[in-house]
Protein backbone atom coordinates (compact mmCIF):
# COMPACT_ATOMS: atom_id res chain seq x y z
CA UNK A 1 0.00 0.00 0.00
CA UNK A 2 3.02 1.98 1.01
CA UNK A 3 4.37 1.78 -2.32
CA UNK A 4 1.26 2.61 -4.19
CA UNK A 5 0.83 5.60 -2.37
CA UNK A 6 4.26 6.66 -3.18
CA UNK A 7 3.41 6.43 -6.71
CA UNK A 8 0.02 8.09 -6.69
CA UNK A 9 0.51 11.18 -4.37
CA UNK A 10 3.29 12.75 -6.75
CA UNK A 11 1.12 11.62 -9.88
CA UNK A 12 -2.49 13.41 -8.01
CA UNK A 13 -0.47 16.60 -7.00
CA UNK A 14 0.90 16.98 -10.00
CA UNK A 15 -2.79 16.34 -12.15
CA UNK A 16 -4.16 18.43 -9.68
CA UNK A 17 -1.52 21.64 -10.51
CA UNK A 18 -2.71 20.66 -14.71
CA UNK A 19 -6.00 20.26 -14.00
CA UNK A 20 -6.57 23.58 -11.71
CA UNK A 21 -4.19 25.77 -14.10
CA UNK A 22 -7.05 26.88 -16.26
CA UNK A 23 -6.11 27.88 -20.30
CA UNK A 24 -2.32 28.92 -19.17
CA UNK A 25 -1.31 26.22 -17.86
CA UNK A 26 2.56 25.72 -17.81
CA UNK A 27 3.16 22.90 -20.65
CA UNK A 28 6.71 22.90 -19.14
CA UNK A 29 5.89 22.52 -15.96
CA UNK A 30 6.90 18.32 -16.01
CA UNK A 31 10.69 19.77 -17.05
CA UNK A 32 11.19 22.29 -14.05
CA UNK A 33 10.76 18.95 -11.94
CA UNK A 34 14.51 17.71 -11.15
CA UNK A 35 12.92 14.18 -10.99
CA UNK A 36 11.10 12.24 -13.18
CA UNK A 37 7.76 11.10 -12.91
CA UNK A 38 7.13 7.53 -13.40
CA UNK A 39 3.64 7.23 -15.24
CA UNK A 40 1.50 3.96 -15.61
CA UNK A 41 1.89 2.27 -19.08
CA UNK A 42 -1.49 2.51 -19.09
CA UNK A 43 -2.03 6.50 -19.35
CA UNK A 44 0.99 6.37 -21.93
CA UNK A 45 -0.48 3.20 -23.93
CA UNK A 46 -1.08 4.96 -27.35
CA UNK A 47 -4.26 3.50 -27.62
CA UNK A 48 -5.63 5.33 -25.21
CA UNK A 49 -8.84 7.42 -25.48
CA UNK A 50 -7.21 10.78 -25.62
CA UNK A 51 -5.27 9.81 -28.58
CA UNK A 52 -5.93 9.88 -32.53
CA UNK A 53 -4.29 6.74 -33.07
CA UNK A 54 -6.53 3.67 -33.53
CA UNK A 55 -4.36 0.17 -33.50
CA UNK A 56 -0.98 2.04 -33.97
CA UNK A 57 -1.88 4.78 -37.07
CA UNK A 58 -3.03 7.85 -36.83
CA UNK A 59 -5.25 9.19 -39.75
CA UNK A 60 -5.13 12.27 -42.02
CA UNK A 61 -7.97 13.02 -44.34
CA UNK A 62 -7.21 15.90 -46.83
CA UNK A 63 -9.30 19.32 -46.47
CA UNK A 64 -12.21 19.98 -48.99
CA UNK A 65 -10.78 23.74 -49.21
CA UNK A 66 -7.96 22.04 -51.48
CA UNK A 67 -10.60 20.54 -53.73
CA UNK A 68 -12.22 23.85 -54.12
CA UNK A 69 -9.01 25.88 -54.84
CA UNK A 70 -8.20 23.23 -57.20
CA UNK A 71 -11.49 23.49 -59.03
CA UNK A 72 -11.93 27.61 -59.22
CA UNK A 73 -8.25 27.60 -60.73
CA UNK A 74 -8.59 24.46 -63.24
CA UNK A 75 -12.44 25.40 -64.00
CA UNK A 76 -13.15 28.77 -62.95
CA UNK A 77 -16.92 28.98 -63.50
CA UNK A 78 -18.70 29.50 -59.65
CA UNK A 79 -21.67 26.47 -60.05
CA UNK A 80 -24.59 27.14 -57.29
CA UNK A 81 -26.28 23.58 -58.72
CA UNK A 82 -23.45 21.80 -56.78
CA UNK A 83 -23.98 22.56 -53.59
CA UNK A 84 -26.96 21.48 -51.10
CA UNK A 85 -29.58 23.54 -49.45
CA UNK A 86 -28.39 24.89 -46.56
CA UNK A 87 -31.70 25.36 -44.93
CA UNK A 88 -32.15 21.52 -44.80
CA UNK A 89 -31.33 21.26 -40.93
CA UNK A 90 -34.38 20.26 -39.90
CA UNK A 91 -34.14 17.17 -42.35
CA UNK A 92 -31.09 15.51 -40.60
CA UNK A 93 -32.44 13.87 -37.45
CA UNK A 94 -30.30 11.34 -36.46
CA UNK A 95 -26.60 11.84 -35.21
CA UNK A 96 -25.34 9.89 -37.79
CA UNK A 97 -27.01 12.11 -40.59
CA UNK A 98 -26.14 15.50 -38.44
CA UNK A 99 -22.50 14.47 -38.69
CA UNK A 100 -22.37 13.44 -41.81
CA UNK A 101 -23.80 17.06 -43.22
CA UNK A 102 -21.96 19.22 -40.68
CA UNK A 103 -18.92 17.85 -43.14
CA UNK A 104 -21.13 18.48 -46.29
CA UNK A 105 -22.06 21.96 -45.05
CA UNK A 106 -18.15 22.67 -44.26
CA UNK A 107 -17.11 21.76 -47.94
CA UNK A 108 -19.86 23.68 -49.59
CA UNK A 109 -18.67 26.65 -46.97
CA UNK A 110 -15.14 26.13 -48.12
CA UNK A 111 -16.65 26.25 -52.15
CA UNK A 112 -18.76 29.11 -51.31
CA UNK A 113 -15.80 31.20 -49.50
CA UNK A 114 -13.12 30.55 -52.39
CA UNK A 115 -15.71 31.63 -54.85
CA UNK A 116 -16.07 34.57 -52.40
CA UNK A 117 -20.10 34.48 -52.39
CA UNK A 118 -19.78 35.38 -48.84
CA UNK A 119 -23.85 35.50 -48.19
CA UNK A 120 -24.33 32.11 -48.80
CA UNK A 121 -20.81 31.17 -47.09
CA UNK A 122 -22.57 32.72 -43.81
CA UNK A 123 -25.77 30.80 -44.72
CA UNK A 124 -23.84 27.74 -44.30
CA UNK A 125 -21.88 28.70 -41.57
CA UNK A 126 -25.31 29.50 -39.68
CA UNK A 127 -26.51 25.87 -40.47
CA UNK A 128 -23.22 24.57 -39.34
CA UNK A 129 -23.27 26.77 -35.71
CA UNK A 130 -27.32 24.71 -35.76
CA UNK A 131 -25.76 21.40 -36.32
CA UNK A 132 -22.81 21.84 -34.14
CA UNK A 133 -25.43 22.71 -31.46
CA UNK A 134 -27.13 19.73 -31.88
CA UNK A 135 -24.10 17.54 -32.17
CA UNK A 136 -23.41 19.04 -28.51
CA UNK A 137 -19.60 20.81 -30.04
CA UNK A 138 -21.54 24.26 -30.08
CA UNK A 139 -18.38 25.47 -28.13
CA UNK A 140 -16.42 25.22 -31.79
CA UNK A 141 -18.79 26.98 -34.01
CA UNK A 142 -21.05 29.91 -32.14
CA UNK A 143 -21.90 33.24 -32.14
CA UNK A 144 -18.21 34.73 -31.66
CA UNK A 145 -16.89 32.77 -34.91
CA UNK A 146 -19.80 33.67 -37.44
CA UNK A 147 -19.46 37.54 -36.15
CA UNK A 148 -15.70 37.23 -37.14
CA UNK A 149 -16.54 35.56 -40.13
CA UNK A 150 -18.47 38.02 -41.75
CA UNK A 151 -16.34 40.76 -39.94
CA UNK A 152 -13.36 39.28 -41.91
CA UNK A 153 -15.68 39.41 -45.32
CA UNK A 154 -13.32 41.18 -47.29
CA UNK A 155 -10.44 38.93 -46.54
CA UNK A 156 -10.67 35.52 -47.91
CA UNK A 157 -7.66 33.98 -46.31
CA UNK A 158 -8.83 35.11 -43.06
CA UNK A 159 -12.44 33.79 -43.82
CA UNK A 160 -10.66 30.23 -44.30
CA UNK A 161 -8.54 30.27 -41.28
CA UNK A 162 -11.60 31.40 -39.55
CA UNK A 163 -13.47 28.31 -40.91
CA UNK A 164 -10.97 25.84 -40.73
CA UNK A 165 -10.38 27.27 -36.60
CA UNK A 166 -13.85 25.78 -35.80
CA UNK A 167 -13.72 22.71 -37.45
CA UNK A 168 -10.43 22.19 -35.68
CA UNK A 169 -11.96 22.84 -32.49
CA UNK A 170 -14.56 20.29 -33.13
CA UNK A 171 -11.91 18.00 -33.89
CA UNK A 172 -10.61 18.71 -30.68
CA UNK A 173 -13.79 18.51 -28.53
CA UNK A 174 -14.78 14.96 -29.97
CA UNK A 175 -11.55 13.44 -29.42
CA UNK A 176 -11.24 14.63 -26.33
CA UNK A 177 -14.85 13.18 -25.24
CA UNK A 178 -13.76 10.15 -27.19
CA UNK A 179 -16.60 10.62 -29.59
CA UNK A 180 -14.26 9.65 -32.65
CA UNK A 181 -17.73 8.54 -34.77
CA UNK A 182 -18.83 11.90 -34.82
CA UNK A 183 -15.53 12.98 -35.84
CA UNK A 184 -14.86 10.87 -38.63
CA UNK A 185 -18.03 11.75 -39.62
CA UNK A 186 -17.84 15.06 -40.23
CA UNK A 187 -14.50 14.51 -41.78
CA UNK A 188 -15.94 11.74 -44.37
CA UNK A 189 -18.72 14.34 -44.94
CA UNK A 190 -16.40 16.71 -46.55
CA UNK A 191 -14.37 14.45 -48.19
CA UNK A 192 -17.44 12.99 -50.57
CA UNK A 193 -19.04 16.67 -51.16
CA UNK A 194 -15.47 17.96 -52.31
CA UNK A 195 -15.46 14.28 -54.32
CA UNK A 196 -18.35 15.33 -55.37
CA UNK A 197 -17.83 19.03 -56.45
CA UNK A 198 -14.92 17.52 -58.22
CA UNK A 199 -17.43 15.01 -60.13
CA UNK A 200 -19.18 17.55 -61.82
CA UNK A 201 -17.01 19.92 -62.26
CA UNK A 202 -15.43 17.47 -64.69
CA UNK A 203 -18.03 15.99 -66.14
CA UNK A 204 -18.42 19.96 -67.06
CA UNK A 205 -15.21 20.47 -68.29
CA UNK A 206 -13.29 17.65 -68.78
CA UNK A 207 -10.09 19.17 -67.11
CA UNK A 208 -7.64 16.61 -66.73
CA UNK A 209 -6.18 17.94 -63.67
CA UNK A 210 -9.40 17.48 -62.24
CA UNK A 211 -9.65 14.04 -63.17
CA UNK A 212 -6.16 13.42 -61.83
CA UNK A 213 -7.15 14.75 -58.55
CA UNK A 214 -9.67 12.68 -57.96
CA UNK A 215 -7.58 9.24 -58.52
CA UNK A 216 -5.14 10.88 -56.29
CA UNK A 217 -8.03 10.51 -53.77
CA UNK A 218 -7.44 6.68 -53.35
CA UNK A 219 -5.24 7.14 -50.10
CA UNK A 220 -8.19 9.12 -48.52
CA UNK A 221 -10.92 6.73 -49.52
CA UNK A 222 -9.06 3.86 -48.01
CA UNK A 223 -8.81 5.80 -44.97
CA UNK A 224 -12.05 6.27 -44.73
CA UNK A 225 -12.92 2.98 -45.00
CA UNK A 226 -10.70 1.58 -41.97
CA UNK A 227 -11.66 4.54 -39.91
CA UNK A 228 -15.71 4.07 -40.48
CA UNK A 229 -15.02 0.17 -39.78
CA UNK A 230 -12.67 1.02 -36.59
CA UNK A 231 -16.08 3.01 -35.69
CA UNK A 232 -18.66 0.89 -36.79
CA UNK A 233 -19.93 -1.28 -33.71
CA UNK A 234 -23.29 -0.02 -33.29
CA UNK A 235 -23.17 -0.62 -37.31
CA UNK A 236 -24.80 2.23 -37.72
CA UNK A 237 -22.03 2.98 -40.75
CA UNK A 238 -22.66 -0.29 -42.21
CA UNK A 239 -24.25 1.07 -45.84
CA UNK A 240 -22.35 3.68 -46.15
CA UNK A 241 -19.11 1.34 -45.77
CA UNK A 242 -20.56 -0.84 -48.30
CA UNK A 243 -21.16 2.28 -51.00
CA UNK A 244 -17.53 3.35 -50.08
CA UNK A 245 -15.72 0.17 -50.49
CA UNK A 246 -17.53 -0.92 -53.82
CA UNK A 247 -16.21 2.86 -55.13
CA UNK A 248 -12.67 1.24 -53.97
CA UNK A 249 -13.34 -1.35 -56.64
CA UNK A 250 -12.90 1.07 -59.21
CA UNK A 251 -10.43 3.50 -57.35
CA UNK A 252 -8.25 0.39 -57.33
CA UNK A 253 -8.04 -0.38 -60.98
CA UNK A 254 -6.31 3.32 -61.33
CA UNK A 255 -2.87 3.13 -62.09
CA UNK A 256 -0.28 5.01 -60.10
CA UNK A 257 3.42 6.14 -61.19
CA UNK A 258 5.87 7.18 -58.75
CA UNK A 259 9.12 8.14 -59.13
CA UNK A 260 11.84 8.81 -55.99
CA UNK A 261 13.68 12.18 -56.61
CA UNK A 262 16.16 13.87 -53.86
CA UNK A 263 14.38 16.90 -52.80
CA UNK A 264 15.97 20.08 -52.28
CA UNK A 265 16.83 21.83 -49.22
CA UNK A 266 16.28 25.68 -48.02
CA UNK A 267 17.28 25.86 -44.83
CA UNK A 268 17.39 29.74 -44.40
CA UNK A 269 13.31 29.73 -45.37
CA UNK A 270 12.69 26.51 -43.51
CA UNK A 271 11.31 25.11 -46.43
CA UNK A 272 11.86 21.44 -48.88
CA UNK A 273 10.64 21.10 -52.15
CA UNK A 274 9.47 17.54 -52.97
CA UNK A 275 11.04 17.25 -56.45
CA UNK A 276 9.48 13.37 -57.22
CA UNK A 277 7.63 12.70 -59.84
CA UNK A 278 4.14 11.06 -60.16
CA UNK A 279 1.20 9.97 -62.02
CA UNK A 280 -2.44 9.11 -62.51
CA UNK A 281 -3.90 6.96 -64.97
CA UNK A 282 -7.30 6.25 -65.28
CA UNK A 283 -9.68 4.71 -67.98
CA UNK A 284 -12.35 6.19 -69.32
CA UNK A 285 -14.85 3.86 -67.96
CA UNK A 286 -13.18 3.53 -64.32
CA UNK A 287 -13.79 7.23 -64.20
CA UNK A 288 -17.48 7.55 -65.19
CA UNK A 289 -18.19 4.30 -63.02
CA UNK A 290 -16.43 6.66 -60.14
CA UNK A 291 -18.20 9.64 -60.92
CA UNK A 292 -21.77 7.83 -60.98
CA UNK A 293 -20.68 6.37 -57.32
CA UNK A 294 -19.75 9.42 -56.14
CA UNK A 295 -22.78 11.35 -57.06
CA UNK A 296 -25.11 8.27 -55.71
CA UNK A 297 -23.35 8.11 -52.62
CA UNK A 298 -23.83 11.71 -51.99
CA UNK A 299 -26.97 12.66 -53.38
CA UNK A 300 -28.16 9.69 -50.52
CA UNK A 301 -26.43 11.61 -48.25
CA UNK A 302 -28.30 14.33 -47.97
CA UNK A 303 -31.47 13.00 -48.72
CA UNK A 304 -31.72 13.01 -52.80
CA UNK A 305 -32.72 10.01 -54.62
CA UNK A 306 -31.01 9.63 -57.71
CA UNK B 1 -11.15 -0.52 -2.24
CA UNK B 2 -8.32 2.18 -0.75
CA UNK B 3 -6.09 1.51 -3.87
CA UNK B 4 -9.13 1.50 -6.41
CA UNK B 5 -10.31 4.89 -4.66
CA UNK B 6 -6.71 5.80 -5.45
CA UNK B 7 -6.63 4.75 -8.61
CA UNK B 8 -9.96 6.56 -9.48
CA UNK B 9 -8.92 9.77 -8.32
CA UNK B 10 -5.40 9.30 -10.23
CA UNK B 11 -7.63 8.42 -13.70
CA UNK B 12 -9.54 11.60 -13.17
CA UNK B 13 -7.14 13.95 -12.53
CA UNK B 14 -4.30 12.36 -14.32
CA UNK B 15 -6.44 12.07 -17.78
CA UNK B 16 -8.21 15.04 -17.35
CA UNK B 17 -4.25 16.46 -16.84
CA UNK B 18 -2.62 15.02 -20.40
CA UNK B 19 -6.30 16.25 -22.30
CA UNK B 20 -5.31 19.99 -20.98
CA UNK B 21 -1.86 19.89 -21.54
CA UNK B 22 -2.75 18.60 -24.91
CA UNK B 23 -5.42 21.49 -25.40
CA UNK B 24 -2.71 24.15 -24.45
CA UNK B 25 -0.37 22.38 -27.05
CA UNK B 26 -2.70 22.69 -29.94
CA UNK B 27 -3.13 26.52 -29.18
CA UNK B 28 0.89 26.11 -29.59
CA UNK B 29 1.01 24.65 -32.47
CA UNK B 30 -1.17 26.78 -34.38
CA UNK B 31 0.86 29.66 -33.40
CA UNK B 32 3.03 27.83 -35.67
CA UNK B 33 0.82 27.72 -39.09
CA UNK B 34 -0.16 31.68 -38.21
CA UNK B 35 3.74 32.49 -37.41
CA UNK B 36 4.24 34.15 -40.75
CA UNK B 37 1.01 35.49 -41.84
CA UNK B 38 2.42 39.29 -41.60
CA UNK B 39 4.82 37.87 -44.43
CA UNK B 40 1.47 37.10 -46.18
CA UNK B 41 2.46 33.48 -45.28
CA UNK B 42 -1.02 32.01 -44.33
CA UNK B 43 -1.81 28.39 -43.55
CA UNK B 44 -4.80 27.29 -43.10
CA UNK B 45 -5.22 24.39 -40.94
CA UNK B 46 -6.43 20.62 -42.58
CA UNK B 47 -9.49 20.78 -39.37
CA UNK B 48 -8.00 17.95 -37.93
CA UNK B 49 -5.82 17.58 -34.33
CA UNK B 50 -2.95 14.89 -34.76
CA UNK B 51 -2.06 14.57 -30.87
CA UNK B 52 -0.34 11.46 -28.79
CA UNK B 53 0.65 11.33 -25.65
CA UNK B 54 4.01 9.08 -25.80
CA UNK B 55 7.25 8.20 -24.05
CA UNK B 56 10.65 7.46 -25.00
CA UNK B 57 9.88 4.25 -26.61
CA UNK B 58 7.04 5.24 -29.04
CA UNK B 59 6.41 7.08 -31.67
CA UNK B 60 3.53 8.02 -34.03
CA UNK B 61 3.10 7.91 -37.71
CA UNK B 62 0.60 8.89 -40.22
CA UNK B 63 0.22 8.99 -43.92
CA UNK B 64 -0.67 12.23 -45.66
CA UNK B 65 -1.42 12.81 -49.44
CA UNK B 66 0.22 15.98 -50.58
CA UNK B 67 -1.08 17.21 -53.44
CA UNK B 68 1.29 18.48 -56.20
CA UNK B 69 1.44 22.18 -57.01
CA UNK B 70 0.67 23.11 -53.32
CA UNK B 71 2.66 24.23 -50.46
CA UNK B 72 2.30 22.66 -46.63
CA UNK B 73 3.38 23.10 -43.30
CA UNK B 74 3.98 20.39 -40.78
CA UNK B 75 3.77 22.24 -37.25
CA UNK B 76 4.97 20.42 -34.13
CA UNK B 77 5.36 20.82 -30.40
CA UNK B 78 5.35 19.39 -27.16
CA UNK B 79 6.22 22.25 -24.97
CA UNK B 80 7.28 25.74 -25.14
CA UNK B 81 10.98 25.91 -23.46
CA UNK B 82 12.56 23.96 -26.01
CA UNK B 83 12.08 21.84 -29.60
CA UNK B 84 11.05 18.53 -28.51
CA UNK B 85 9.58 17.02 -31.54
CA UNK B 86 12.02 15.17 -33.86
CA UNK B 87 9.69 14.33 -37.30
CA UNK B 88 10.66 12.83 -40.38
CA UNK B 89 9.18 12.57 -43.76
CA UNK B 90 9.42 9.53 -45.66
CA UNK B 91 7.97 9.09 -49.55
CA UNK B 92 5.59 6.01 -50.43
CA UNK B 93 8.97 4.11 -50.82
CA UNK B 94 11.01 4.99 -47.51
CA UNK B 95 12.57 7.43 -48.90
CA UNK B 96 13.57 9.99 -46.13
CA UNK B 97 12.55 13.22 -47.70
CA UNK B 98 12.74 15.58 -44.76
CA UNK B 99 14.05 15.31 -40.62
CA UNK B 100 14.15 18.30 -38.76
CA UNK B 101 16.59 16.66 -36.40
CA UNK B 102 19.69 17.84 -38.28
CA UNK B 103 18.62 21.60 -38.34
CA UNK B 104 19.61 24.58 -37.38
CA UNK B 105 17.94 25.30 -34.74
CA UNK B 106 17.81 21.34 -34.11
CA UNK B 107 14.80 20.00 -33.91
CA UNK B 108 13.03 22.78 -35.55
CA UNK B 109 9.12 22.87 -34.71
CA UNK B 110 7.39 23.77 -38.54
CA UNK B 111 8.64 23.25 -41.47
CA UNK B 112 7.12 24.10 -45.32
CA UNK B 113 7.09 21.32 -48.15
CA UNK B 114 6.49 22.63 -51.52
CA UNK B 115 5.02 19.77 -53.45
CA UNK B 116 6.30 19.50 -57.28
CA UNK B 117 3.52 16.24 -57.57
CA UNK B 118 1.01 14.57 -55.68
CA UNK B 119 2.78 11.82 -53.22
CA UNK B 120 1.63 10.08 -50.29
CA UNK B 121 4.36 11.07 -47.27
CA UNK B 122 4.18 8.97 -44.07
CA UNK B 123 5.26 11.82 -40.94
CA UNK B 124 6.74 9.98 -38.02
CA UNK B 125 7.28 11.99 -34.96
CA UNK B 126 8.88 11.26 -31.12
CA UNK B 127 10.34 12.77 -28.19
CA UNK B 128 13.72 13.79 -28.45
CA UNK B 129 14.87 11.89 -25.64
CA UNK B 130 17.43 13.91 -24.47
CA UNK B 131 15.24 16.70 -23.74
CA UNK B 132 11.51 15.09 -23.03
CA UNK B 133 10.81 11.42 -21.78
CA UNK B 134 7.07 11.79 -22.24
CA UNK B 135 3.97 13.95 -22.45
CA UNK B 136 1.43 14.97 -24.79
CA UNK B 137 2.71 15.69 -28.70
CA UNK B 138 0.99 17.79 -30.94
CA UNK B 139 1.15 17.92 -35.01
CA UNK B 140 -0.93 20.07 -37.39
CA UNK B 141 -0.83 20.32 -40.71
CA UNK B 142 -1.52 23.22 -42.63
CA UNK B 143 -1.76 24.47 -46.63
CA UNK B 144 -1.50 27.71 -48.40
CA UNK B 145 -4.97 28.09 -50.52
Amino acid sequence: MKKTIIYLLPLLTLAMMYSCGGDNIDVDSQEDNSDIVVVPDHVLDSSSAMNTIINGRMFSIPSPVQMATLIKSKVGVYNETLLTDPENVANFTTEFKRAINMGIYGADLGYATIYENNTKAVSYLSSIEKLADELGISGAFNQELLERFIENGNNQDSMLVIMSEGYREGDKFLKDNEEHDIATLILTGGWIESLYFAAVSYEDSQEQDVADRIGEQKTALTTIIDLLDDYNADEYFTQLIADLKDLKVDFDKIEFNYQYVEPVHDPANFQTTIKSKSSVKIDDDVLANILAKIKNIRNGLIGVTA
Amino acid sequence: MKKLIYLLGFLTFGLGANAQECDSLVNVCYEYLQIDARNGKVFISDGQVYRAFVDADQSAEFKVTFYGGSLYRIATTAGVKDNYVIFNVYDQERNLLFTNQDQNPANQPYWDFKVDNTLDVYIEAYLDIDKKVSGCMVILIGFQK
